[in-house]
């Protein structure tokens, strides 16, 4: 469960689960699991800021505040960056050639450039199966710092985004930051996109742009071999799932070989 | 082929698996010609690592033939004889740049997985579970090898497998935690554990100028064969405490030492030491209960024996939590700690000429040698360290 209570909030249940246990404990023998259980559940929500209840009715004051809308709400921003040890000029190129990302960016299938490279379409997989579907203009390009975006009306996922390129400090590259803002479109509830663009999954990108970057392709095992093949395989289904970050790997293997090759020069990315 | 796979705790089988195949660019395929069981194989065997899978083939320590290049790989040559790093590298991340390879920040797919446990990934492993990328092993016929471009190394003719093997781990981790110890005239290094990596530590130490090696066990023939060194090393004077039969290890050392405690200790033991006393107990408990993953019997006493100002190098290998750890004696003294996975890559080329130049043998280590088929043998008498078992090598 993610952290949705606020610091304030957390230290007053703390507190106040602590009374509600203690007076619980010194009241009579009917009243005194409720009270205890009840204090140990407000004591529980504030040392751990996760409260079940605030989950289940989509609340979130982890942001300070009154309760806002959690993660049922129709916007979604998300924040990342990562340091790569390349010049910042090469991830510019290799991030603005946008129909070479879904190589790179696990959750995209495909995107098409027109309009000299101003407008595109993107189509990005959904759970089930399903798939949606935006154009895009590009806001703002400035070669070597930054792109930004933003989806057309009428999209199915409008979205706003930008990416910076900026110097690390001396011999540790670039870094690169992403925000995005989600918002739902026509497409109604943005439930099920966020669990596909959670913040794990944006992260994980960003690490697969850094390893193609600096490797010049993404480590994978998928396709190995393994004693689960045959019979052994047959004894443990469970077991047999992928681990995080493992899955969908070779999709983003680069076509032409080292990163030399794969970017840049030979516009393999 | 046939792989040394692991099933359990305690539970090793040779099975019947797939051929590897290329499945990146920079992907090599090896032909296993020498494989060897590393000291570290045994917190796998043993059940401490609970990212492992059933079917995961082991095994890190091996070497072979080229057999298949991936179109990235064009520094070897289909029939190189090659030793193979433990720790996949790739050679350009900040990381690489500066000769820390096994902390290369590329090679795990599983990275999000290590930052959850350490803040952050470290390199991918061959054989070493799924925290370090869940990659097959080399206790097989057939081994995958990642970013081949810059991790295996050709060997020359004229040395035989056993010679150049351990340069995959042991004989670079021995020496890595000599060199930590950044050894002076005059110095006496205490190495606790003769396993393999404690053997090549107490070569290792001679090699870099130690005025004096003791080495702690409790295992006779590994004592021996650490007493064994000075012959090896001209002469230079290698003790032994053997920890069952002189209780108080700390209290030896400062008496070997005149008080001054030794200028740098070795723990080429880890998270699972034996150890005697109540606190041993007590770590066998927590440990048993899953309340503690490490047991920290040796960085105890290294840290209260260490001399002021002095280093504790630390190759065994820790992967989670231990507690009771003298903090005090570590900050008050002043001392230095090192440690960390070997920088394989790092020390290759050096300790080979080494090697060839006779100035080391690798092979004095090695107790038995065993096919590919008998892995589960194999493993059982090395955790046990039953008939004198010391290094095992294996044959596919």
């Amino acid at each position: 469960m993610e952290r949705n209570v606020g610091t304030v909030e957390r230290i007053a249940s703390l507190a106040l689960g602590g009374l509600l246990a203690y007076l619980g404990f010194r009241s009579n023998r009917a009243a005194r699991a409720g009270w205890m259980l009840l204090g140990a559940g407000l004591a529980g929500r504030g040392a751990t800021g996760r409260c079940p209840v605030y989950r289940a009715a989509n609340l979130d004051t982890s942001r300070g505040g009154l309760p806002q809308l959690g993660s049922g709400r129709r916007q979604l921003e998300v924040e990342q960056s990562i340091t790569v040890n390349r010049e910042r000029q090469d991830l510019y190129q290799t991030w603005r050639k946008l129909d070479d990302l879904p190589r790179i960016l696990r959750h995209l299938e495909s995107v098409q450039v027109s309009d000299g490279g101003g407008r595109s379409h993107w189509i990005a997989r959904a759970p089930g199966g399903s798939k949606l579907e935006w154009d895009a203009e590009i806001l703002e390009d400035r070669p070597g710092e930054c792109i930004a975006w933003q989806s057309l009306p009428g999209s199915e996922l409008e979205n706003e985004g930008r990416v910076r390129f900026t110097d690390a400090p001396p011999g540790r590259g670039s870094q690169v930051e992403l925000r995005i803002a989600y918002r739902a479109g026509a497409a109604g509830s943005l439930g099920p996109v966020l669990r596909k663009l959670s913040e794990h999954e944006i992260r994980e990108d960003l690490r697969h742009f850094k390893q193609w970057m600096e490797a010049g392709e993404v480590p994978t095992t998928e396709g190995q071999p393994s004693g689960r093949r045959g019979r052994a395989a047959k004894a443990e289904p469970p077991e047999a799932r992928p681990l995080p970050g493992s899955s969908e790997m070779k999709r983003v293997r680069p076509s032409a070989g080292i990163a030399a090759q794969a970017v840049g020069q030979e516009g393999g990315l | 082929m046939k792989a040394a796979c692991w099933f359990g705790k305690h539970d090793v089988r040779v099975e019947s698996v797939d051929d590897p195949k290329i499945l990146n660019p920079r992907d090599a395929i090896v032909r296993v010609t020498s494989t060897a069981i590393c000291g570290s194989d045994l917190h796998l065997y043993n059940g401490f690592n609970p990212t492992m899978r059933r079917g995961d083939i082991l095994g890190h320590e091996f070497m072979g033939e080229v057999v298949e290049r991936g179109r990235g790989v064009k520094n070897l040559a289909v029939g190189d004889r090659v030793v193979v790093p433990f720790a996949i590298a790739c050679g350009s991340c900040f990381f690489c740049k500066r000769d820390l390879w096994s902390l290369c920040d590329n090679t795990n797919p599983n990275a999000a997985l290590a930052e959850a446990l350490f803040g952050h990934s470290t390199a991918g492993l061959f054989g070493y579970s799924h925290l370090t990328g869940g990659y097959a092993g080399g206790q097989a016929e057939y081994v995958r090898v990642p970013c081949a471009d810059v991790g295996p190394m050709a060997i020359p003719g004229g040395l035989a497998d056993e010679q150049v093997l351990f340069l995959t781990d042991i004989l670079p981790t021995g020496y890595m935690a000599a060199e930590n110890c950044e050894i002076q005239r005059g110095d006496t290094i205490a190495v606790w554990g003769c396993g393999p990596v404690g053997q090549f530590a107490v070569r290792c130490a001679l090699m870099l100028g130690a005025e004096r090696v003791i080495a702690i066990d409790r295992i006779p023939e590994r004592l021996a064969l650490a007493a064994n060194a000075s012959k090896e090393f001209a002469g230079a004077p290698v003790d032994v405490i053997n920890y069952e039969e002189q209780r108080d290890v700390v209290d030896i050392l400062k008496q070997e030492t005149a008080g001054r405690g030794p200028d740098a200790c070795i723990d080429a033991v880890g998270m699972e030491a034996h150890g005697t006393g109540v606190l041993a107990a007590y770590d066998r408990v927590k440990q048993g209960v899953r309340l503690e993953t490490d047991n920290p019997t040796v960085l105890r006493q290294a840290l209260q024996a260490c001399r002021k100002g002095g280093t504790v190098s630390v190759p065994g290998v820790y992967a989670g939590i231990g507690d009771t750890i003298p903090l005090g004696a570590f900050m008050e003294k002043g001392i230095t700690m090192k440690t960390g996975q070997t920088h394989v890559h790092r020390y290759l080329r050096p300790l080979l000429e080494e090697i060839a130049n006779g100035r080391i043998d690798p092979t004095v280590i090695i107790s038995h040698r065993l096919p590919l088929e008998d892995a589960a043998h194999a493993y059982d008498i090395f955790a046990t360290k039953e008939d004198q078992c010391i290094k095992v090598v294996m044959q596919p």
